[in-house]
This record gives structure tokens, C-alpha cells and sequence, in this order.
């Protein structure tokens, strides 16, 4: 990253706070980040009650040692990174049959001017949970996290090549279980 | 994203799929006792980890002050020792014995220990005022 990312900038200032009033703190990292860290978490888990608890449990250890965002030079991705890391440890130790068909586990934020779209989101949704983790993790960093394929081979530890291969596996498949869905989609 | 909008070849534009999965994002929210959950169990994590420091704390510091202490025990005991006088009976009892070794009689066994004692006291008045 040439120029520092804002939004690690902001997670910074976070972790300062958090490490100067310690727990006090916390709540301003979770409404800066939280809904982002689930929906990547999400991803990974394919159930929000899992990666919420996978969220929980990393921002209780960034409570306990702030020092650990302090440290990184990009605090963002080493959190979406300790996220990550504790979704896998979840999908680990969950058995096969507790895994989540549709959409059930989801809390959507409905709005009455965005009803037109809830289709398609929930289309979007259904057809992302039905790619491989390591396809999906890329497009939800690419396209959520507006992260380049450098940066994204770093947080996931791959070239960048393959990370963009990744991406574009994902986004044909994408387009096709949309297209079989009858979802419109703008080209 | 020139990578992205054509993936496979020029024919490819996925540009209108990125900007509905980008719209998509903002679709799932966080259930609404997270918060209060995350920061609850985050205040008793550091309110255990606080309790657990100070238990070592408090742990450390009484192994230092016990390991202090053996040696100034040590000091104090000698200094006791040095600091009291033997009583008359303890004295009549080293005349005895020095008449005894000697020869001669009690009183001049008891008169040379007295002779010890003073030689005693007087080295002991003479370190303590040198110190």
C-alpha cells in the first residue's frame, strides 16, 4: 500500500484509545468495524452466529492487548486477518451437520427505499455461500474491503496471482448462479 | 480494476455484478446484543486478567520480602548475640570451669573471667563507636 489505508488509520486511533482507557474503548472499534469483520467473517463460517463469536472473541483479546493492532503496520488487515483466523479455528471445530442451508442465520438490515433490492442482495448472498471459502473470502476483501490483489495475497498468505485467479473463478461462477437465478444483474 | 472488470478476456465486463455484490455489503448487520455482549465479555476478560496480575504481583513481592528477610534474621540474630551479657550464673559456671582447667582457685577463676568480659564489652564499645 503506498498511501496508509484511512480505515487503518482509524483502527489505529481505535487501539490507542483502547490501550490508553483500555475496555472503556472497545465499543468505538466495534461500531467502527463490527458490521464489516461479520459479513467477512460470514463468509468464511457461512454462519453469522458463528463469526459473531469468532468477532467477540477477537475484539475481547484486542480489549486485553491492544498492543497487537499498535504493533501492525496495517492494522486493518491484522484484524480482518485475527478474524480470519478464529473463524477457521470455529469452522474447525464445528461438526458438518451444523452447517447452515439458505439464508436462516442472517440478520439483514431492511430499508422500505431498498425493498426493490432485497431480492437481489439475498440472491447475491445465497449464491456467495456457495463458493469454495477461498473464492469468496477474495471477492468479499476485493469488492467489500476494496483491497488490491497485493493486499490480499498478504492478509491470505497466497500470490498474487493466484489471488486474482481466485477472484475470477468466483465472479464467472457468480455471474452464472445469478443469471440461473434470474437475477438481474446491470451490466 | 482493470483485472477485475475483465477477467477472462475484453469480452468480459463484470462491472455491473461488482457494483451489485458492492450494494449487497451492507445487507447483513450484526445482531443487536453483540455489542453489549462483545464489551461485557471484553470488561471481564481484563477484569480477570487485572486480578490474575496482581495476584503474581502480590506473589512476587512476597517471595522477595521472604528472600530479604533470611539474611536480616540472620543479621538481627547476631547482633542479639552480641548485644546481650552473659548472666552471673552462665559466668560462675565458666569460672568453675577455668579454675578447674587451671588449677587454681574459684575466685581467681571468676575474677579472670570477669577480666574476659570487660575485654569483651570494651572490644564491642570500641566497633560500635568506630562505626
Amino acid at each position: 500500500m503506498s498511501c496508509p489505508d484511512l480505515f487503518s488509520v482509524r483502527v489505529r486511533l481505535c487501539a490507542e484509545r483502547i490501550a490508553e482507557s483500555r475496555e472503556a474503548a472497545l465499543s468505538g472499534l466495534y461500531d467502527l468495524a463490527a458490521q464489516r469483520l461479520v459479513r467477512f467473517g460470514t463468509t468464511i463460517t457461512r454462519n453469522q452466529h458463528d463469526a459473531e463469536d469468532a468477532l467477540q472473541t477477537v475484539l475481547v483479546r484486542v480489549a486485553a492487548e491492544p498492543q497487537l493492532l499498535l504493533r501492525a503496520d496495517k492494522p486493518w488487515p491484522y484484524l480482518l486477518r485475527m478474524v480470519r483466523n478464529e473463524a477457521l479455528v470455529i469452522l474447525r471445530r464445528r461438526k458438518r451437520w451444523s452447517l447452515v442451508d439458505g439464508l436462516t442465520d442472517l440478520l439483514t438490515a431492511k430499508s422500505v427505499d431498498d425493498g426493490a433490492n432485497e431480492d437481489t442482495h439475498r440472491a447475491i448472498w445465497t449464491a456467495l455461500r456457495t463458493l469454495p471459502t477461498e473464492q469468496s473470502e477474495v471477492v468479499v476483501l476485493k469488492i467489500w474491503e476494496s483491497m488490491t490483489f497485493a493486499e490480499i495475497a498478504e492478509l491470505l498468505e497466497l500470490s498474487p496471482a493466484t489471488a486474482a485467479s481466485r477472484y475470477r473463478y468466483a465472479i464467472e461462477k457468480l455471474h452464472v448462479k445469478l443469471r440461473a437465478a434470474d437475477v438481474e444483474v446491470p451490466s | 480494476m482493470s483485472m477485475v472488470s475483465n477477467p477472462r478476456d475484453a469480452g468480459d465486463d463484470w462491472t455491473g455484478l461488482e457494483q451489485a455484490i458492492l450494494a449487497a455489503g451492507k445487507y447483513v448487520r450484526p445482531t443487536d446484543d453483540l455489542r453489549p455482549r462483545t464489551l461485557e465479555a471484553a470488561k471481564g476478560h481484563c477484569g480477570y486478567r487485572r486480578l490474575v496480575r496482581r495476584v503474581i504481583l502480590l506473589g512476587l513481592a512476597a517471595l522477595v520480602l521472604l528472600m530479604l528477610s533470611f539474611p536480616a534474621m540472620d543479621v538481627i540474630r547476631e547482633r542479639r548475640a552480641r548485644a546481650t551479657s552473659p548472666s552471673s550464673q552462665e559466668i560462675q559456671r565458666q569460672a568453675i570451669e577455668v579454675a578447674t582447667r587451671a588449677g587454681v582457685t574459684s575466685d581467681w577463676g571468676l575474677s579472670q573471667q570477669f577480666d574476659e568480659l570487660r575485654r569483651f564489652q570494651a572490644n564491642r564499645l570500641g566497633r560500635s563507636g568506630a562505626q
